[in-house]
């Protein structure tokens, strides 16, 4: 063809490195690189609470009791933030009970975002009736409250990880499920996916091709929020009795135990609430950023 | 049934047989309980490997006769009556799972913006492959082959690198090829194309319309150009129907009606788009389209009109010569245009 020769356009910027590490590298090179680094060591924390309770050899530093040396305060000998009312090192503890409390926050996100995303795009897309029925559905599982949820599972299935997790996964994607019927909604009068139609592309491979990718900017700071009230949830549940269950370390149980003995050693209930509070504080600034780097609006609007 | 293959030998031969029939089509706003008319009984035919132009300003319905045609009318319009028939198909009554099929393979629209058309996330490779994998049982790395060869037609450089490309890494001239190659990949009948030139440069405009008319030649397709601007109209199609405030007032071929436009509407825009000397101001048709649900009873343009009298205050008829049509009583007759 001759417009092939008459246009001798230069290839555009090629991304060099993939999205992802473009988007980590922005992240850190912001002025946020303190939340950033907050973060990232609660992270590694949860990380390593999850491999010392999956690795048996590992599990004895959480596990082990020491009846001759119990309450100690935190930097006594040998326990940097003192022991439990068992003489079980509280760093250990606390370090499972975040493992504990991010897997949970991992799983709760990812069950209500599918979950979300699916029932979300179907009312949005897939015509009226489909819309009513979703909103109904959407409408009676917000209204329905985790804790009675869990109280149903738990007396179920018995209190355990999965009771916590199913209890805030099944309500906490409601709340997704509306965002993206929102977005979808916008995004449906977009031209390129009238355009799709027009080439008569089905409807669910607009679905699973343009609107997931599209979703991605609130699904990822979706994802960290619910990571952050996950763990809000898990502690209070596991506190009422209702998730994790002793000898398994969670900053809740921790909680619930630590009160009995709030008198003689207070740190069994400071530890574990100052943990609470700084990673939700953390999490939820890290979905801010997130926020701010995805949402191309929201940036212009902060310089 | 009649298979988009299996039809072009057949209209090829026998011109009366149109690859897109419009006939009396209506569309209508519908709110609550009022209904406003937006287009009135427009009739169109398109010929296999005919290009007609549509023209008209903004609002007066050029769109929506198209986006009627493939189902995609904007929430609460509505085709009121009249037909789109394609292949003598009702495309109007035809259930969605049809048109779905249809659209794509047989019938393919080119939308104004090929920035907005193309999903900013997705590559453009998979773009067109899933255009092509939505109407043909074939695997992945084939539809790649075929896209790479159309990319490579429609005039992208380097094609198979630039499957790998997202669409801002390209110039709009580039975009919109990458949109009429996904609207072609499946050889369509009839191509539905709505401005598609309009947010470009002249140098790609012309280009693009070049390409427009080779496909149409080589694939024998039917082509409603829909445009404002009757210059790109004048250079690429056979015919030219003129819409004003919903309402088709004349369809000549394009010589015709540029050497000798009968409805004053026409010889107007056309005025607007020469300049007759340098130094002289451009015409212009004075005041403005009358918004839809305010139309005269009689005729829409009377009120801009200079040769407007109390014969137009009756609603005139569009009435055919052969070819062309014209919805007027005073038509600028054997007189040249001012």
């Amino acid at each position: 063809m001759s417009l092939a020769a008459a246009q001798p356009l230069p290839v555009g910027p090629s991304p060099g490195r993939p999205l992802a590490l473009r988007v980590a590298a922005r992240l850190v090179s912001r002025a946020n690189l303190f939340w950033v680094t907050g973060s990232a060591i609660l992270l590694v924390g949860g990380v390593a609470g999850v491999v010392i309770q999956v690795v048996p050899s590992l599990r004895h530093l959480y596990l082990d009791q020491n009846l001759i040396a119990t309450f100690k305060p935190p930097f006594s000998a040998g326990h940097i933030l003192g022991t439990d009312n068992l003489g079980r090192d509280m760093f250990w503890q606390l370090l499972g009970g975040l493992g504990i409390s991010l897997s949970i926050g991992v799983g709760v996100s990812l069950i209500s975002v599918v979950l979300g995303i699916v029932v979300g795009i179907f009312g949005g897309f897939f015509g009226q009736v489909a819309d009513a029925v979703t909103n109904v559905v959407v409408d009676v599982t917000w209204a329905f409250p985790a804790i009675l949820l869990a109280v149903v599972f738990a007396g179920w299935i018995g209190p355990s990880l999965t009771t916590v997790v199913l209890a805030l996964a099944l309500t906490n994607w409601a709340g997704f499920a509306r965002i993206v019927r929102g977005e979808v909604l916008s995004l449906r009068e977009r031209d390129f996916v009238n355009a799709a139609r027009v080439l008569g592309v089905p409807k669910v491979v607009i679905s699973a091709r343009h609107f997931v990718v599209n979703l991605l900017p609130v699904t990822m700071v979706m994802i960290v929020y619910f990571i952050a009230t996950s763990i809000i949830g898990e502690a209070g549940l596991s506190f009422l009795g209702l998730g994790v269950q002793a000898p398994t370390p969670s900053l809740g149980l921790i909680l619930t135990v630590g009160r009995d003995y709030l008198a003689i050693s207070p740190w069994m209930v400071v530890l574990p609430g100052v943990l609470l509070a700084l990673g939700v504080l953390f999490l939820n600034a890290l979905g801010d950023h997130l926020r701010d780097l995805l949402d191309p609006f929201g940036r212009i609007q902060k310089r | 049934m009649v298979i988009a293959g299996a039809e072009p030998a057949d209209s090829g031969v026998r011109a009366p047989v149109p690859a897109l029939e419009i006939s009396d089509l209506s569309i209508s706003l519908r709110t609550g309980t009022t209904d406003k008319p937006l287009v009135t009984d427009v009739s169109l035919s398109v010929g296999p490997g005919e290009i007609v132009g549509l023209v008209g300003e903004s609002g007066s319905g050029k769109s929506l006769t198209a986006l009627a045609s493939i189902g995609l009318l904007p929430h609460g319009v509505e085709v009121r009556s009249g037909d789109v028939r394609f292949a003598g198909e009702s495309l109007v009554k035809m259930d969605r799972k049809r048109l779905r099929s249809l659209c794509g393979s047989s019938i393919s629209m080119i939308f104004q913006d090929p920035l907005s058309s193309l999903d900013p996330c997705a590559r453009i490779g998979n773009q067109i492959v899933e255009t092509i994998r939505a109407h043909q049982q074939v695997s992945v790395a084939e539809a790649r082959r075929t896209a790479v060869e159309l990319l490579d037609r429609v005039g992208i450089p380097r094609a198979k690198e630039r499957m790998r490309s997202y669409p801002y890494e390209f110039s709009g001239g580039m975009r919109q090829r990458v949109m009429i190659a996904a609207a072609l990949v499946l050889r369509p009948r009839v191509l539905l194309a709505d401005e598609p030139t309009t947010a470009l440069d002249v140098t790609t405009q012309a280009g693009i319309m070049k390409l427009v008319q080779e496909l149409r030649s080589e694939l024998q397709m039917s082509v409603i150009w829909i445009s404002h601007d009757l210059g790109v109209v004048g250079r690429l199609a056979d015919r030219v129907a003129v819409m004003y405030a919903g309402e088709m007032v004349e369809l000549a071929p394009t010589e015709e009606l540029f050497k000798a436009p009968r409805h004053p509407y026409t010889a107007g825009l056309i005025r607007s788009g020469t300049r007759l000397s340098y130094g002289q101001p451009f015409g212009f048709v004075p005041g403005t389209v009358t918004e839809p649900g305010h139309w005269p009873q009689g005729c829409r343009f009377a009120p801009r009109c200079d040769r407007a009298s109390e014969a137009c205050a009756a609603h005139p008829a569009l009435e055919l010569r052969g070819q062309s049509a014209l919805r007027c009583v005073h038509p600028l007759g054997e007189e040249p245009a001012p």
